[in-house]
C-alpha cells in the first residue's frame, strides 16, 4: 500500500506535528521519502487501535483544518474545530473532531474541501458526496454507503489523542491490516478500543 | 413526543394495527453500528451476475457467495477479486461493510458480498448509488431488521392474521374472485400492482387480469388508471428509452425538466452525463444537487413556480421561432405532413397533435408564451428564459448545438398532458428524439419490467373525455378511474401485488378511509380458520356491498392493515427474475439464496390462482417457462426479444441460462440474429440504424402511423384552471413531493436499512430559510401541514393533515416546500388533491399545499441525533 499508485493520495505523508508547532501545522508535512521506517509494529496488537497524540486543543484555530495520519501511516484524516457542538466533539465546547478524508464510496481525496460556513466536507471531487462533520460524517447528500469514518478522539488534559476509528476506511478490508502503523502510534496505555467485526 | 401516542384515523382497531414496523423512528442517537472489518471472498467463491434492484439505470452487480465458515485473505490469489487488499481508488473491488450478509442457501449458512460489477457496460469501474451499494443489506436475515418478511400465507380471523396453508390461501383467492366476476361482473374483480418487478411476474398477472378476467378495473402501482406516463412524448411517436447511455455523452446541452439525475438516476449522471461536459439546463422548482452542480459547472438551473412547465416550455420555444432557429432538417425528414396525420387513430393525436406549421401557429396564438409575460407566471426572470433559448438552439457558425431533452415526474406528475406535450414539442424544435447528443427521452424512475400477457381492455371503461376548455363532451374512452371505481363500491374482490394503493394515492386519507369501511372497518368479519366458512364469511361481506381484499406482498405496510389475505412473495435474489433498464438491456437477476419461509414468485402464486378460477394456461413449471413464453408478446415491437430465446435454443440452453452468460451487460432489445451472433439495437428513432437483415423492426422510424414524429400541443390553458383553483392562497406554501437521492419507492428496503433510516429517520419537510422564519420555524422542529382544499375522488372536500420534520434549505424557493412522497405512515399525498388531468385522467401528484405551523421539536434537533440538516444545495 505505501507503493499507491495515484499521486493524488499520497498516504505515505505524516504530519510533524509536535508541542508548539501545532498552531502552524495546516501546510507543514514532511515528503515521505525522509520519513523513516515504521514504528515498533511488535509493540501494537492488530485488533486494537493504537493510541496517538495529534496535537494541542488551544492551539486549534477555529476553522482551519490539520491532516494527519491515523491509524495506518497512508491513512489520511483531517483534524477540525468546528465551532459548533458536534457529535463526538471533544474540547469545552464539544467542537473538536476527526474525520478520514477517504470518501467512503470510492476513494475519492476529500483533503482541502472543508467548508467551514456550513461544517461538510465535500463535494468529493469523484462523484460528489458531501459529508456532515456535526452529525458523525453521515451524508449531507453522497453515493457513499456508509458515513465518513470518523475519528474518536479523546483529551487528555490540552492534548488531543487518536483513540480508533468509526467505520472501515475505504480500500481497507480491516482498519489496521496492510501497512505500517501511523508515525509515533503508541500501544494504548488502558483497555484500547477494539476493531468491530463485520 | 415519542410517548405520544400517534392519532389514529380508525380508533376502534388502532391497537391491532401492525405498525411498529412504519411509524417515523425518531431515533436521537446512531443505531446503524458501523464496523470496520469486513469478510471478502475466497478465490473459490461462486459468482452470480444480477443487476440492481432499484432504478431505471439498472447497474450490473455480481454476488460472490461462500460457505459461512470460511474468508478471503488480502493477497491476491486469496481473494475472489484478484485484487491486493488494501485496495486503491476507485478499484471496483473495495467492499463497503452494507454490501456484506449472511443468507441461507440450500439450507446453510453463507456470506454473500453483492458488488457493483466493473465489468458491465453500465456501471463502469464498479460505480454505483447509495441505493445499490447497499442492496448487501436487503437479503433475509433474521438478525438483521428484514426479519420482518411475511414468510407464510395469512388470513385476517377475528382482527388477527393467522398463518394457513398455500392451498387454503389459493383456493379462498380463487373462489372470493369466481363470485365477484359471477355475481357483479368482471368489472367488480380489481387489481392494483406493480409494473416493473420483472417479466415472469408482470406477464403472468397481466395475462390473468386483462387476458382471462377481462377487468377494466385495474391499475399500475403509481397511477390511478392504466394510463401512460410521459403521454406528450408518446404521442409525438418518441419512445422514452429509445436511448443508450453512450448517447448521452454527445450532447452539448442537456435540458431536465422535473428530475434530479445525480439523485434518481445515479450512475447514469455521474458515469455519463457529467464526463460527457455537456451544460445542463435544469428545470425544477428545486435547487437539487444536480441544479446545484448546473450552476456552477456553466449550465443554468430555471426555478419555476410549480406546475406553470407548459408555459416555461412554450415560451423558450416562442424565442427560438422568433429567431428562426428552429431544426428544419429534422422537421422536414423525421416530423409529420399534414398528410401523414390523416392516418392516425388516436384521438388525442387528431385533437392535439399535427405536424410542424400547427404547432407554430399555435405557439404564436398564445401571448402567456411572450417571453415577459412567462416570466411572470414562471416566475424564472426573462433573461434566463432567453439564455436557455441561446443555449439550446443559437447557430454555433454553421452547426447547431447538439441538445438532448429529458423529463421525469416532476413534469409529468404535474400538469401530464400539457408538461409532457409542450415538452416533447420543445425538443422536436430543435431536432431532439433518438439521435446521439440529440434525445428526447425519459430519464424514468424504475426499470423497464412491465411485460404486457394481454391488453388493457379500453372499450370496457366507461370513462369519457371531456374537454378541459370548451367543456365538449366526447366519445373518446379514458381508462378507468380505478380509485374512484373502488371508492363507489364496485369492487367487491381486490387484489394487490406488489403496492402500498391506499397510501400511495392522491387524497390518500379519503381513500384509505373508503377501502378500510370495506375491509377491516366492515361489519361483517371472519372468525373462523375454516377454509369453506372463511369463504363464506368473506362472501357474505361481498353480498353486503363490502369488499375482499387479497394482497401479494413481502413485508407488512399500510395496505396490509386492511386485509383479509396475505400471500407473501418471494422477490430479487430469490428465484431467476428478468427485466430490461433504461437502455432497453435486459438480464437476468439471477437466485442466490433460499427465500423466507413458504414465500413464492409472484407468477406462481397468481398461476395457483388462476388456475383455480377455471382459466388454462397458468401452469407453468418454472419462471423460465413464463420467460420464454412472456417472447411471443414482445414480438415486433420495442423489447422483441424472441430471438434470444431462439438463439438459446439454438445453443441448447434455456432462455434464462443464455442471459446468464451474456451475464451484466446483458443485451439491448430489441435483439436479433445477425451472422450467427446475438446483436442488440443501441437506439431507437436514428435513420443511421441498419437493419442487414431485414426484420422489419421499425427501430429507424417513429411510433406513428406514418413512423414521423407529431408535434402535440401542450396548452397551458387547459392545466390554468386547476392551477389557480388549487394553488396556495394567504399564508399557505405548495407541499410538493418526490424522490430522494437515499430513498427507494415506498422505502420496502429502506426501512430495513439502518444506514438509509438513520440519513432520513423521518419524513421531512424542506422550507426555505424566510418562510421558516415568518413562522417561527428551525431545523429539527416538528411541523404540521393542513389543507382544507383536498377534493377527493368522488368529489368531496376534504381535510388534508400531515406532520414532518422541518429542514431549513434554500434547495426550495420561498413559498415552496419539498417532502418524500411515499415516507410509510408519513405520506405526503395526504395533502394532495386527486384531481385528475383531464386529458390523460392520471393524478396531478405535485399541486398540493397546506398551511405550515410548528408543533414542537423532536430529538433530531440534538446533537446527538445522526440527521443532517445542512442544505443539500451547497453542491
Ligand atoms: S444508479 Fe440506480 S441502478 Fe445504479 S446502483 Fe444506483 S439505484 Fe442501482
Ligand atoms: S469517490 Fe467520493 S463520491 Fe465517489
Amino acid at each position: 500500500m505505501t507503493d499507491q499508485k495515484d499521486s493524488e493520495f499520497c498516504f505515505s505523508r505524516r504530519l510533524a506535528m509536535k508541542g508548539a508547532a501545532c498552531g502552524v501545522m495546516a501546510a507543514s508535512f514532511v515528503p515521505s521519502d525522509i520519513v523513516e521506517a515504521a514504528t515498533g509494529e511488535a509493540d501494537l496488537s492488530r485488533d486494537i487501535y493504537p493510541e496517538l497524540r495529534i496535537g494541542n486543543a488551544s492551539a486549534l484555530i477555529e476553522g482551519e483544518p490539520l491532516a494527519f495520519a491515523y491509524p495506518l501511516k497512508q491513512q489520511p484524516n483531517l483534524l477540525v474545530k468546528l465551532g459548533t457542538t458536534a457529535r463526538r466533539g471533544v474540547g469545552v465546547d464539544r467542537d473538536i473532531v476527526a474525520y478520514s478524508t477517504l470518501c467512503p464510496h470510492m476513494g475519492g481525496s476529500l483533503r482541502g474541501r472543508y467548508r467551514h460556513d456550513v461544517n461538510a466536507l465535500g463535494p468529493c471531487p469523484f462523484h460528489f458526496s458531501t459529508f456532515d462533520l456535526t452529525k458523525g460524517g453521515i451524508p449531507v447528500h453522497a453515493q457513499a454507503t456508509q458515513n465518513l469514518p470518523q475519528i474518536v478522539l479523546r483529551l487528555d488534559g490540552d492534548e488531543i489523542v487518536a483513540v480508533g476509528v468509526i467505520g472501515l476506511i475505504y480500500g481497507q478490508r480491516n482498519n489496521l491490516e496492510g501497512g505500517d502503523f501511523a508515525e509515533d502510534a503508541q500501544k494504548p496505555s488502558g483497555s484500547g478500543r477494539r476493531l468491530m467485526r463485520g | 413526543m415519542t410517548d405520544k401516542p400517534r392519532r389514529s384515523l380508525f380508533d376502534k382497531s388502532r391497537r391491532e394495527f401492525l405498525t411498529a414496523a412504519r411509524t417515523p423512528s425518531l431515533d436521537t442517537g446512531s443505531y446503524d453500528l458501523p464496523v470496520d472489518e469486513v469478510p471478502i471472498p475466497p478465490a473459490d467463491a461462486e459468482v452470480l451476475p444480477t443487476a440492481c434492484e432499484y432504478c431505471i439505470v439498472g447497474c450490473g452487480y455480481k454476488v460472490y457467495r461462500w460457505p459461512y465458515h470460511s474468508e478471503g485473505g488480502a493477497k491476491p490469489d486469496h481473494n475472489a477479486f484478484n485484487e491486493q487488499f488494501p485496495t486503491g481508488p476507485v478499484s471496483g473491488k473495495w467492499v463497503s461493510p452494507n454490501m456484506h450478509n449472511v443468507v441461507r442457501h440450500n439450507g446453510e449458512p453463507h456470506h454473500v458480498v453483492i458488488l457493483p460489477d466493473g465489468e458491465t457496460a453500465v456501471n463502469r469501474k464498479g460505480n454505483h448509488s447509495v441505493r445499490g451499494g447497499t442492496l448487501g443489506l436487503k437479503p433475509y436475515n433474521p438478525k438483521r431488521p428484514t426479519a420482518e418478511r411475511l414468510q407464510t400465507p395469512m388470513v385476517r380471523s377475528r382482527g388477527m392474521l393467522h398463518a394457513i396453508s398455500w392451498e387454503d390461501a389459493t383456493t379462498i383467492a380463487a373462489e372470493l374472485g369466481r363470485y365477484a366476476i359471477d355475481k357483479w361482473g368482471e368489472e367488480a374483480w380489481g387489481i392494483k400492482y406493480y409494473s416493473y418487478q420483472f417479466w415472469e411476474n408482470t406477464y403472468a398477472l397481466t395475462k390473468w387480469a386483462y387476458g382471462a378476467v377481462g377487468t377494466p378495473a385495474g391499475a399500475e402501482h403509481d397511477k390511478n388508471t392504466a394510463a401512460n406516463d410521459a403521454t406528450g412524448v408518446d404521442d409525438a411517436g418518441v419512445d422514452g428509452f429509445s436511448y443508450g447511455y453512450p448517447d448521452v455523452m454527445e450532447a452539448d446541452v442537456i435540458v431536465i425538466s422535473g428530475s434530479d439525475p445525480y439523485e434518481n438516476h445515479t450512475i447514469l449522471f455521474t458515469e455519463w452525463m457529467a464526463p460527457g461536459g455537456a451544460k445542463i439546463i435544469q428545470i425544477n422548482p428545486r435547487k437539487s444537487p444536480t441544479a446545484a452542480y448546473a450552476e456552477r459547472t456553466g449550465g443554468l438551473h430555471l426555478q419555476l413556480t410549480p406546475g406553470t412547465d407548459s408555459v416555461l416550455n412554450n415560451a423558450i420555444a416562442r424565442y427560438i421561432l422568433e429567431q428562426g432557429w428552429e431544426d428544419s432538417d429534422f422537421i422536414t425528414n423525421y416530423t409529420v405532413s399534414s398528410e401523414d396525420m390523416m392516418k392516425e387513430t388516436s384521438w388525442r393525436r387528431k385533437r392535439f397533435g399535427g405536424p410542424f406549421e400547427d404547432y407554430k401557429a399555435f405557439i404564436l396564438s398564445d401571448d402567456a408564451y411572450r417571453i415577459e409575460n412567462a416570466a411572470e407566471i414562471t416566475g424564472v426572470p426573462a433573461e434566463k428564459l432567453i439564455l436557455a433559448a441561446k443555449m439550446l438552439a443559437k447557430p454555433r457558425g454553421t452547426l447547431r448545438p447538439k441538445a438532448s431533452f429529458f423529463l421525469e415526474k416532476g413534469n409529468y406528475w404535474s400538469f401530464n398532458f400539457p408538461n409532457t406535450s409542450s415538452f416533447s414539442g420543445l425538443a422536436l424544435l430543435n431536432g431532439a428524439s433518438g439521435r446521439p447528443g440529440r434525445i428526447l427521452g425519459r430519464l424514468g424512475g424504475h426499470q423497464r419490467g412491465m411485460m404486457k400477457g394481454a391488453g388493457y381492455p379500453l372499450k370496457k371503461s366507461g370513462d369519457l373525455f371531456v374537454h378541459p376548455v370548451t367543456g365538449e363532451k366526447t366519445e373518446d374512452k379514458l381508462p378507468l378511474h380505478f380509485d374512484r371505481h373502488a371508492m363507489e363500491g364496485n369492487l367487491r374482490y381486490c387484489h394487490v401485488i406488489g403496492h402500498t394503493w391506499v397510501t400511495s394515492m392522491s387524497a390518500g386519507q379519503a381513500l384509505r378511509e373508503k377501502i378500510h369501511s370495506f375491509t377491516r372497518g366492515h361489519e361483517k368479519q371472519v372468525d373462523s380458520l375454516d377454509r369453506d366458512e372463511i369463504i363464506a364469511q368473506l362472501k357474505a361481506r361481498m353480498d353486503a356491498g363490502g369488499m375482499a381484499l387479497v394482497v401479494q406482498e413481502i413485508y407488512p405496510n399500510d395496505l396490509t392493515e386492511y386485509v383479509d389475505l396475505v400471500l407473501p412473495a418471494a422477490t430479487w435474489g430469490e428465484t431467476d427474475l428478468t427485466r430490461a433498464q433504461g437502455e432497453r438491456r435486459l438480464r437476468i437477476y439471477s437466485k442466490f439464496y433460499d427465500a423466507p419461509g413458504s414465500a413464492k414468485p409472484d407468477w406462481w402464486i397468481v398461476g395457483q390462482i388462476a388456475t383455480k378460477m377455471g382459466y388454462e394456461g397458468f401452469a407453468w413449471k418454472d419462471g423460465n417457462a413464463v420467460f420464454e413464453e412472456a417472447a411471443a408478446r414482445s414480438k415486433g415491437g420495442h423489447y422483441d426479444y424472441t430471438q434470444v430465446i431462439e438463439f438459446a435454443r439454438s445453443n441448447g440452453l434455456s432462455g434464462h441460462e443464455q442471459l446468464r452468460a451474456l451475464s451484466t451487460t446483458g443485451i439491448q432489445l430489441p435483439a436479433r440474429v445477425v451472422d450467427g451472433k446475438l446483436t442488440g439495437t443501441v437506439r431507437l428513432h436514428d435513420k443511421a440504424i441498419t437493419d442487414p437483415e431485414n426484420h422489419n423492426w421499425n427501430v429507424t422510424k417513429h411510433k406513428t402511423k406514418s413512423g414521423k414524429a407529431i408535434f402535440m400541443r401542450g396548452d397551458w390553458r387547459m392545466a390554468e384552471p386547476i392551477f389557480e383553483e388549487f394553488k396556495p392562497k394567504d399564508d399557505e406554501l405548495w407541499v410538493l413531493n418526490g424522490r430522494i437521492n437515499h430513498i427507494w419507492q415506498t422505502m420496502y428496503d429502506d426501512l430495513r436499512k439502518p444506514y438509509i433510516r438513520e440519513r432520513w429517520p423521518m419524513n421531512w419537510l424542506f422550507i426555505n430559510f424566510e418562510d421558516a422564519k415568518a413562522r417561527g420555524i428551525e431545523s429539527g422542529d416538528l411541523v404540521h401541514v393542513t389543507n382544507d382544499q383536498v377534493r377527493d375522488q368522488l368529489g368531496r372536500m376534504t381535510k388534508g393533515v400531515l406532520s414532518l420534520v422541518a429542514y431549513l434549505t434554500d434547495e426550495v424557493a420561498p413559498g415552496v416546500t419539498y417532502t418524500y412522497a411515499f415516507y410509510p405512515g408519513q405520506n405526503s399525498n395526504t395533502v394532495v388533491p386527486a384531481v385528475v388531468d383531464p386529458v390523460t385522467a392520471v393524478y396531478n401528484y405535485k399541486i398540493g399545499k397546506g398551511r405550515v405551523e410548528k408543533a414542537g421539536e423532536t430529538p433530531l434537533k440534538s446533537v446527538d441525533s445522526a440527521m443532517s440538516f445542512i442544505p443539500r444545495s451547497i453542491g
